[in-house]
């Protein structure tokens, strides 16, 4: 493997080794063969478009940026002015982007390529792709397994090369769980280190936009052009930017503290193809010098009760405001207002998201707003406190990143609540709003690395350090 | 029609949210300090844009108009209210 895919495409189309259009249409012959369900909407004529100017600038002699002429994929929860944006769902299945997200934007800004709308839970709400209009995504190592969810048409298509990079988003693992699945790297930046807006919002105080990529440095170059400060967005903080060329400085791994939740790895649903390899990850950081420590944490089941009680109640009132009046499907044949809206939302929103807005609206309700809701936001707080008290114990927090491998498709839509279960590994995370990256290195299944609030580049050295180090 | 389906205006059926509520009970059984004190959730100010209004754009305003349901020469159709 490069240490770059997205460096060593600008050095051929540079060097004049390949032209930009001949790259996007591979891209765009292997997207629209691939029979995968990973991608929702191809963007060919507008990419080949971008492509054409890219070249001639090439043919004019100048030499192309970083990200100027790289194809990437959008999931389709990200709106891109004037192209349909559905979030995977029947509600919004025409919907016109009036704008586009800032995230996406400035890629856009730089001259990267979107190419294609990828397939994802209907909006985010599933961990196997398989709550979609668009049926689910095939995982690119087993087309009988699913992708993992919500992003998987996102880790799909990277992890087939059929994208450079994609864009995806983690509200409780949505990132990191179809990266780990098929076996590519995925970033949950801190939260607010990338601008929400334009990006349908599910859990608004656990949304994070980040990218899913095939190389550590890759992740890091589009992490740069994506973070900052956006007016638009106000929990989004100035942000450093990274410094690609240094990525392989500032780690001395004897000096280094890596902490192991004991409650994660003792819990019973780990199975032991995934502990022997998350053992095997200890084994090789205590080979290189790295203090291990094993700390208590709250049960999984705490993590995932936590999370879903809130992502419910946010998804709850999020959603409201899509009910077929200024935009969406209309179901036109009711008398009233109100049976209008029982009948779109009806229609429109799949099983899942109709059990979870309903649930949301039950968490949020009279008699159960302070026994469950309100008690759901304490525990996120000693969550909260708990990260804190161990970040100064520890450098990093390394996990597994679900308890299972990937189900087959079709199996977990019997079993809802093993699908629930199987994010307690990552929801604790962005209960925390903290940096997690999911990394494959040469491991049987993908670890999540984490860091304290803002240590972005921390978690991306270490991984740097540990891809290189896997190359040896 | 259930409360809840009113309240989320949903029309379901045979929607099941039981196996939600297990969330329920395992959040009532965390005991938390009487310490910790959820305030709201707080947005920073000092990074505020401008109070000046930008309109959208003719774009954005044409694919806004595009979206919606129904329209009949220049009136935008929505359902009887009263």
């Amino acid at each position: 493997m490069i240490q770059s895919v997205i460096l060593d495409i600008q050095q051929k189309l540079n060097n004049k080794e390949i032209t930009c259009v001949k790259l996007v249409q591979n891209k765009i012959n292997a997207l629209k063969q691939a029979n995968d369900n990973a991608s929702n909407l191809v963007l060919e004529q507008e990419a080949f478009e971008k492509a054409k100017l890219i070249d001639a600038k090439i043919a004019r002699g100048e030499k192309l940026g970083v990200l100027e002429g790289v194809p990437f994929g959008v999931k389709d929860v990200f709106l891109l002015q004037n192209t349909i944006s559905t979030a995977s769902s029947n509600i919004l299945k025409n919907y016109l982007s009036p704008y586009t997200a800032s995230a996406i934007q400035k890629l856009i800004d730089v001259g990267a390529i979107p190419v294609v709308k990828e397939n994802c839970d209907a909006f985010g709400h599933g961990s196997t792709n398989e709550n979609s209009v668009f049926g689910a995504p095939k995982n690119a190592l087993d087309e009988t397994k699913v992708s993992g969810g919500s992003s998987g048409g996102s880790a799909v298509n990277v992890a087939k090369n059929n994208t450079i990079f994609s864009i995806g988003g983690d509200t409780g693992g949505s990132i990191r769980q179809p990266a780990g699945y098929n076996k590519v790297y995925g970033l949950k930046p801190t939260y607010g280190k990338v601008s929400r807006y334009g990006l349908m919002a599910y859990t608004s105080s656990s949304d994070c936009v980040g990218p899913i990529a095939q190389t550590v440095t890759d992740v890091a170059i589009v992490l740069n052009q994506m973070s900052g400060l956006d007016s638009k967005d106000q929990t989004t903080f100035q942000s450093v930017k990274i410094n690609i060329d240094k990525l392989n400085e500032g780690i001395d791994f004897k000096k280094l503290k890596v902490g192991v939740y004991s409650t994660f790895i003792n819990h019973p649903s780990l199975v032991p193809e995934i502990k022997q390899s998350f053992n095997q990850f200890i084994q090789t950081l205590q080979n290189l010098g790295v203090k291990v420590d094993y700390l208590d944490f709250f049960p999984g089941e705490t993590l995932t009760a936590t999370y879903y009680i809130i992502a419910l109640a946010e998804t709850a009132s999020n959603l409201s405001r899509i009910d077929g009046i200024a935009y969406g499907r209309r179901v036109e044949s009711k008398a009233t207002l109100k049976e209008t809206y029982l009948a779109t939302r009806g229609e429109g929103f799949s099983e899942e998201t109709k059990k979870r807005i309903v649930a949301g609206n039950q968490v949020l309700s009279v008699g159960y707003s302070d026994e469950i809701y309100k008690k759901a936001l304490k525990v996120r707080k000693s969550i909260e406190k708990k990260f804190s008290d161990d970040f100064e114990k520890v450098d990093f927090i390394i996990s597994p990143i679900a308890p299972i491998t990937p189900p087959k498709i079709g199996d977990s839509l019997q079993d809802p609540l093993a699908m629930y279960a199987s994010d307690i590994y990552t929801v604790g995370f962005s209960l925390g709003g903290l940096p997690t990256l999911s990394a494959p290195f040469n491991l049987a299944h993908n670890v999540q690395i984490t860091a304290k609030k803002g240590a972005d580049e921390q978690i991306l050295k270490l991984a740097f350090a540990l891809e290189q180090n896997n190359k040896k | 029609m259930s409360k809840l389906e009113q309240l989320s205006n949903i029309e379901t059926q045979n929607l099941d949210i039981k196996n939600i509520s297990d969330f329920f009970d395992t959040i009532k059984s965390v005991e938390v300090s009487d310490e910790i004190i959820v305030s709201n959730f707080t947005l920073k100010t000092e990074n505020l844009r401008k109070d000046e209004v930008k309109g959208a754009t003719e774009e954005e305003k044409d694919l806004i108009l595009k979206n919606f349901p129904q329209i009949q020469g220049r009136y935008l159709v929505v359902p009887k209210v009263i």
